[in-house]
């Protein structure tokens, strides 16, 4: 499935870090607008922001007691970085591979709880400020992965990690990177093979098998590959969830 | 249909002797660990691959007979009853480890296989499946992604959901389904994060990839005893606070060291109230640097005394408490209901201060052992069931606690699910509109009226009435 001309419909955007991985849209309607700390309780690691706020920012208000998201620090990635900055709810929908993948999960695993805004305009809430909780259906988690598409986080509740424990990051860094590259992801026993195969390499994460490339890589016997200008290879059961979540939150394809 | 009819009707998609409808089996499968409630099945069925569940829930659909899952029946909240009778759709007999593919480090089971199953499966290769709810030794893989259960080491490997990578499943339109792949993430909603923790209610699971996890280097085991409850719970506090994130941090209080004490010769140091248990993990230096950092922070929160284990086998007995404080609880009386709500953990002072004055004025007996590192709670209330009257005071208890932990920015249910028991408390904690967002999460997925009826979500087609039928059930 390639990328191919421009796309009617509103698209949502944050800080437009990744609006580079997506196809060209026209008309924008930006999340920057729901900012701001809501809650931080440091004893509990857990935040709670608007969905619009910066990284950069929600990372200095952690810092200031200790905690962070376990994201790189973009001074140390090269300039033009794939995984970092951008926006909170930017870094929900799009849940991309990061340095601490291994250790700490993806974004993900963070979210404990969200206020979600449909295509509409309806708001509605889901999960809680426990670190874990088994109410009902995950709501929250939905708009993960899914690019800005069907549900718009507003407000997120993210469990943080204490900055002292960080263990060592495991990208091997190997040229500088011009964003958006390519990502994939593969299994473990393919890992020396679509490394070797990929052209223009400028990353990789033995740990967690992902390989960043300024060119298109082949697409992993199992796995999958994100690519600019909408470029994605996945495996045909997640057009089937995409579809089934489309229909369900915005059948008229409003967000794009 | 009555139940000769469904009988006869699965023996032709079933061989009859994995059809159960006897008076003893439909007793026995009237409820799950959670026996407040009740509701006998007409039958139980058996199946032993994905296509003979296929086939089973076909003809139920086809015929308007409701058909519930049930794994091992452990569940807390009644999430595996038969709420409106009908077919009990058990994965007892999809028992089999299909696949061990280390390189990957991955597994591949049937649904009814038991956790600790598939950790014995890859303990001799290093490695391990790392959700491990207490009841592990019987509780199957598919109750536990239906429940996305958490358990002791949840604090620092999470709960199930991250630890499943694809599953099988039979939607509620009868349609096979394999969703996932040995490569998490990925471009796409992740609705696969959705189905796990959906209590059987979006479909049947019979099959999953689940991820292993190396076996650490070194466990570092620390048992503490505290002069007080708040004394215990604020050390808690402490160690998250101090950046430590334990592999597991569990807590319990005098009644259940009181029960473990007689029943197991548990020594508990004179002026005992809680105690906690700490185990740090990782590589050598980094489990043992953790844990003297824990030993530290529970010295000047006054424990009175700090056992570290110094082996395999010492650790083992300082579990015994934990592994064995629920079973030992029958010692303290007849029944014993053991609630599940989760809390901010900074707030556990408050809220177990707020438990212990609940019990006193239902005047019942409580007993808590629970997950601290994760905020999340069991009062155990143990009482005699014959007393009258005494289960209204143990639901009146259940219903105070939980609007409390809602109230400090919880939730209804940590790990044990809303199944049955919880239904009537959704709307505490969610407004009319969240309720519809998670209709629509429902609605993403073929839904069917006969599919595990009346779990989860309330005021569901045709339940209310059912719901003073079951509690009848019990007594
Ligand atoms: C002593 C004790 C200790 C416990 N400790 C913990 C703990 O530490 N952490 C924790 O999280 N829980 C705990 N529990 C609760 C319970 O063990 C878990 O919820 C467990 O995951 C349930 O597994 P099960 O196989 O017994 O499922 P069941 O009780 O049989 O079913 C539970 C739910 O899962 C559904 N289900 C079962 N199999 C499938 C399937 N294949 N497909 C779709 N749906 C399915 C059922 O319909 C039901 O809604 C404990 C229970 C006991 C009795």
């Amino acid at each position: 499935m390639a990328g191919g001309g421009t796309l009617s419909g509103r698209r949502l955007r944050g800080l437009g870090t990744k609006q580079g991985f997506l196809a060209p849209a026209v008309a924008f309607e930006s999340t920057l607008g729901e900012g701001g700390l809501i809650d931080f309780s440091p004893a509990d690691q857990v935040v709670e922001v608007g969905a619009g706020m910066p990284i950069s920012e929600l990372q200095a208000l952690l810092g200031a007691e200790g905690q962070c998201l376990p994201l790189l620090d973009p001074a140390e990635w090269g300039a033009a970085a794939a995984g970092y900055p951008g926006t909170v709810g930017g870094l929900l929908a799009c849940n991309l591979p990061h340095g601490y993948m291994a250790s700490c999960g993806m974004p993900r695993d963070w979210v404990l709880g969200a206020t979600l805004r449909r295509p509409d305009g309806t708001e509605a809430k889901s999960g809680s400020r426990a670190v874990k909780s088994v109410a009902g259906y995950d709501a929250h988690k939905l708009g993960v992965g899914a690019w800005g598409r069907g549900l718009m986080y507003v407000r997120v509740i993210l469990r943080t990690y204490p900055t002292k424990g960080l263990p060592a990051m495991s990208i091997v860094q190997s040229a500088p990177i011009q964003a958006p590259v390519f990502i994939q992801r593969c299994l473990r026993s393919d890992f020396d093979s679509m490394l070797r195969q990929t052209p223009g390499v400028v990353a990789h994460d033995p740990q967690t098998q992902v390989i960043w490339s300024q060119e298109r890589p082949a697409t992993p016997p199992e796995g999958w590959v994100i690519g600019p200008g909408g470029y994605r290879a996945r495996p045909a059961w997640m057009d089937e969830a995409e579809a089934a979540f489309l229909s369900t939150f915005d059948p008229e394809g409003d967000w794009i | 249909m009555g139940e000769s009819d469904i009988f006869a009707g699965l023996a032709s998609v079933l061989p009859p002797e994995r059809i159960l409808g006897s008076e003893a089996a439909r007793r026995v499968y009237a409820h799950d660990a959670y026996t407040v409630d009740r509701s006998a099945p007409d039958v139980i069925v058996l199946p032993e691959t994905t296509e003979e569940a296929q086939s089973v829930i076909r003809w139920c659909l086809a015929h308007q007979v409701p058909f519930t899952p049930r794994g091992a029946g452990t569940g807390l909240s009644g999430g595996a009853m038969a709420a409106k009778g009908g077919v009990i759709l058990s994965t007892k007999r999809l028992n089999r480890i299909l696949q061990i593919d280390i390189p990957n480090r991955r597994l591949h089971a049937q649904a009814g296989v038991a956790n600790l199953k598939l950790s014995q499966a890859v303990a001799a290769e290093g490695f391990h499946f790392a959700p491990d709810p207490s009841s592990q030794s019987v509780s199957t893989l598919g109750g536990n992604i239906a429940e996305n259960s958490g358990g002791p080491h949840t604090l620092k490997y999470g709960v199930t959901a991250p630890h499943i990578l694809a599953m099988t499943w039979i939607d509620n339109a009868g349609e096979v389904r394999t969703w996932g792949t040995g490569v998490e993430g990925g471009p796409g909603p992740d609705l696969l994060s959705v189905l796990v923790g959906s209590e059987g209610t979006l479909g049947f699971v019979t099959e999953a990839w689940v991820k292993l996890t190396p076996l650490p280097a070194r466990v570092e085991t620390l048992l503490a005893s505290f002069p007080s409850v708040v004394a215990a719970t604020e050390t808690v506090a402490e160690i998250i606070a101090a950046g430590v994130i334990p592999a597991a941090l569990e807590m319990m209080d005098r009644n259940i060291l009181v029960a473990v004490q007689a029943a197991f010769g548990l020594e508990v140091p004179a002026g005992t109230e809680a105690m906690l248990l700490v185990e740090c993990d990782g590589s050598p230096a980094a489990a043992q640097a953790e844990i003297e950092e824990v030993y530290a922070i529970c010295q000047r929160f006054g424990a009175i005394e700090l056992k570290l284990a110094a082996n395999e086998a010492e650790r083992k007995h300082l579990w015994t408490a934990r592994k064995k404080g629920v079973g030992a609880m029958g010692r303290l009386a007849p029944t014993v209901v053991t609630h599940d709500g989760v809390i901010p953990r900074s707030k556990l002072p408050e809220m177990l201060t707020f438990v212990y004055e609940v019990a006193e004025a239902e005047r019942l007996g409580v007993a808590n052992i629970f997950h601290a590192g994760d905020g999340n709670l069991h009062p155990c209330f143990y009482f005699d069931d014959r007393e009258p009257g005494v289960v209204e005071r143990v639901v009146r208890a259940g219903e105070r606690i939980l609007t409390k932990c809602i109230e400090l920015g919880g939730s209804v249910s940590g790990e044990h699910g809303i199944g049955v028991e919880k239904v009537d408390f959704m709307p505490l904690m969610f407004s009319e509109a969240d309720l519809a967002l998670q209709g629509d999460v429902k609605r993403m997925f073929p839904i069917s009226e006969f599919a595990n009826p009346c779990k989860v979500l309330p005021n569901l087609k045709g339940c209310v009435e059912h719901q003073r039928r079951w509690r009848g059930a019990a007594h």
